[in-house]
């Protein structure tokens, strides 16, 4: 093999690829991260005359029930704003001999400081807002998706939005007959790369980075429950056996496939349902949100409501960890909700908090008291994660 | 003309022939889409710099360098069968040859990869190629030596193809 026989090959093996557009998104990922720099040097320099005159708890939740107050941790500086400054704390209760931390209520979620933005740059989405289409102005991938009425509205990791219309007239109708939203928790790949709609007979699926509408044919499979399985595979699961077709996402029809099994913990057998998908964070930890447990204990029973619903973290570093999500008796906290949104690094989880007023993306430090709040969006959406970190 | 027009000029021109180097480099499409987008985003930060100097070489460097340090931190992750060859025809020749290419590619390690694709893709000089990938002139010609040697070593079915379509 001559140098020009190798030239030659390398040229044949490329010649044939074709682009699309990332000048556009380049730029405005340059124009954001060039904000979260100037905004860095600010604060550091605002944090800087705070921590001379005060030592400051920046995480910390307001005093427990009727306790004394937690020692307070130091204050995080922008020098190490990427680790978590959280020590290792006695955990606010237990229940069943494991450790439960109580979240912040819903009045102390809008306090929480922001996630450091070199963990994650924070995001404040208007999903009404005008967007481009990403025929315009495209994007590689997502890492959130929201959909609505005729739209999704891509999030990329830019955190630049896009607003994709979505023309679907073959809804699914579930078991009883009731049509099936096309939107859902499964909507977005893993890799943030397709989406996937369930249609009568049909999935619908878009590739974010090429702007290209396909469908795939399934017959007579329900595609009511359609999941990811990997980044490229779907599965069309029929309940209650959670088994069925599966098809690559090329449409490609490779079997039949199952949910991988999940490793989660369920506080009480039969006492709680599951809300939204279990999400691992790639080393071992699964994180699941229960829906209400009776017998978790709560901060002030004369405040929240008793049995809270609760996320549930196993196979991580410290365990198995609780957090018990504090409802004041009048919030209007979502019954479905929070769901585990995914994993920032392998000790922060994110759930999503929804009421009337909000959705937010809170990011929990596993087996701590640290909270901090990640993103927030526009309610009424139905929302779909990527992996985040 | 404004800053952003200036770039977005550049990234249009560019972008293909800087997608084609990081699939070359890494084999994965994705990733390559990638590699490209957060070079052109550094870039993009440091236009006013770059603008009248070597936007092309910055950005392969990002391409590069990023690759191997992706390499690092994912090397036990990566597990690949290699796929069953077909049956020989000409009509199967192309395929073959780019199956073949991909699978010697594989082999080498990332530097070494780099090294070969700079080298002989992108013609680059060795004293660029050594800029590209931070390290001496004296590296990338050990380099390049151990990479050819392990690609023939890696495919001779990929020499002798080559010889077949040349006769």
């Amino acid at each position: 093999m001559s140098d020009q026989d190798l030239r030659d090959l390398l040229h044949d093996r490329v010649d044939d690829l074709t682009s699309i557009d990332l000048a556009p998104g380049a730029w405005e990922q340059a124009a954001r991260r060039r904000r979260v720099r100037r905004s860095l040097v600010a604060g550091g320099v605002v944090l800087a005359v705070v921590l001379a005159a005060v030592t400051v708890d920046l995480v910390r939740l307001p005093d427990r029930e009727g306790g004394a107050p937690m020692p307070a941790s130091p204050a995080p500086t922008p020098s190490d704003s990427t680790s978590s400054t959280a020590s290792p704390i006695v955990p606010d209760a237990t229940y069943q001999g494991l450790p439960v931390w109580w979240s912040p209520d819903l009045d102390e979620e809008l306090d929480l400081p922001l996630v450091p933005p070199d963990l994650m740059p924070s995001w404040d989405v208007d999903l009404t807002a005008e967007a481009p289409d990403p025929a315009a102005a495209p994007i590689v991938r997502a890492v959130a998706a929201f959909g609505r009425d005729h739209s999704v509205v891509l999030v990329a990791p830019s955190r630049a939005t896009r607003r994709l219309p979505v023309d679907l007239d073959q809804p699914e109708t579930d078991e009883a007959g009731y049509e099936v939203s096309p939107y859902g928790p499964s909507m977005l790949s893993p890799d943030g790369r397709h989406l996937v709609f369930p249609q009568a007979g049909s999935l619908a699926l878009y590739d974010v980075a090429r702007h290209r509408w396909s469908s795939i044919d399934v017959g007579s499979a329900t595609t009511a429950y359609v999941t990811w399985v990997g980044d490229d595979q779907l599965l069309l699961p029929r309940l209650p056996e959670q088994s069925g077709p599966l098809y690559d996402v090329d449409g490609t029809r490779v079997g039949t496939g199952a949910k991988p099994p999940v490793r989660v913990f369920r506080l009480q057998e039969s006492m709680q349902n599951p809300i939204g998908p279990a999400r691992g964070d790639g080393e071992g930890a699964t994180a699941q949100s229960w829906g209400m447990g009776p017998g978790i204990p709560v901060r002030d029973p004369a405040t929240y409501l008793s049995g809270p619903a609760s996320l549930v973290v196993t196979g991580g570093p410290t365990g198995t960890s609780v957090l018990a999500f504090m409802t004041a008796i009048d919030d209007h906290r979502w019954m479905d909700a929070p769901a585990v949104a995914g994993w920032l690094d392998d000790e922060t989880v994110v759930y999503e908090s929804i009421a009337d007023d909000r959705d937010l993306l809170i990011a929990w430090t596993v087996g701590t008291d640290l909270f901090r709040k990640v993103a927030s969006v526009t309610p009424g959406w139905t929302s779909s994660f990527a992996r985040l970190g | 003309m404004s800053d952003e027009t200036g770039f977005r000029r550049w990234a249009e021109e560019r972008q293909l022939a800087l997608l084609r180097t990081a699939v070359l480099l890494t084999g994965d499409r994705h990733r390559a889409e990638d590699l490209v987008q957060e070079a052109l985003t550094q870039v993009a930060l440091r236009w006013r710099r770059l603008a009248d100097e070597h936007p092309d070489a910055y950005a392969r460097q990002v391409i590069v360098r990023r690759n191997i340090s992706w390499w690092r931190k994912h090397r036990r992750e990566v597990v690949a069968d290699p796929p069953e060859r077909g049956a020989d025809s000409r009509a199967e020749a192309y395929a073959d040859r780019r199956m073949l290419l991909d699978q010697a590619l594989a082999q080498l390690t990332p530097r070494q990869r780099a090294t070969v694709v700079l080298r002989y893709y992108d013609d680059l000089s060795e004293r660029e190629t050594a800029e590209a990938l931070g390290v001496s002139v004296g590296t990338v010609k050990s380099q390049t030596h151990v990479a050819l040697r392990r690609l023939r070593e890696a495919s001779p079915e990929l020499a002798d193809l080559l010889g077949e379509e040349c006769r």
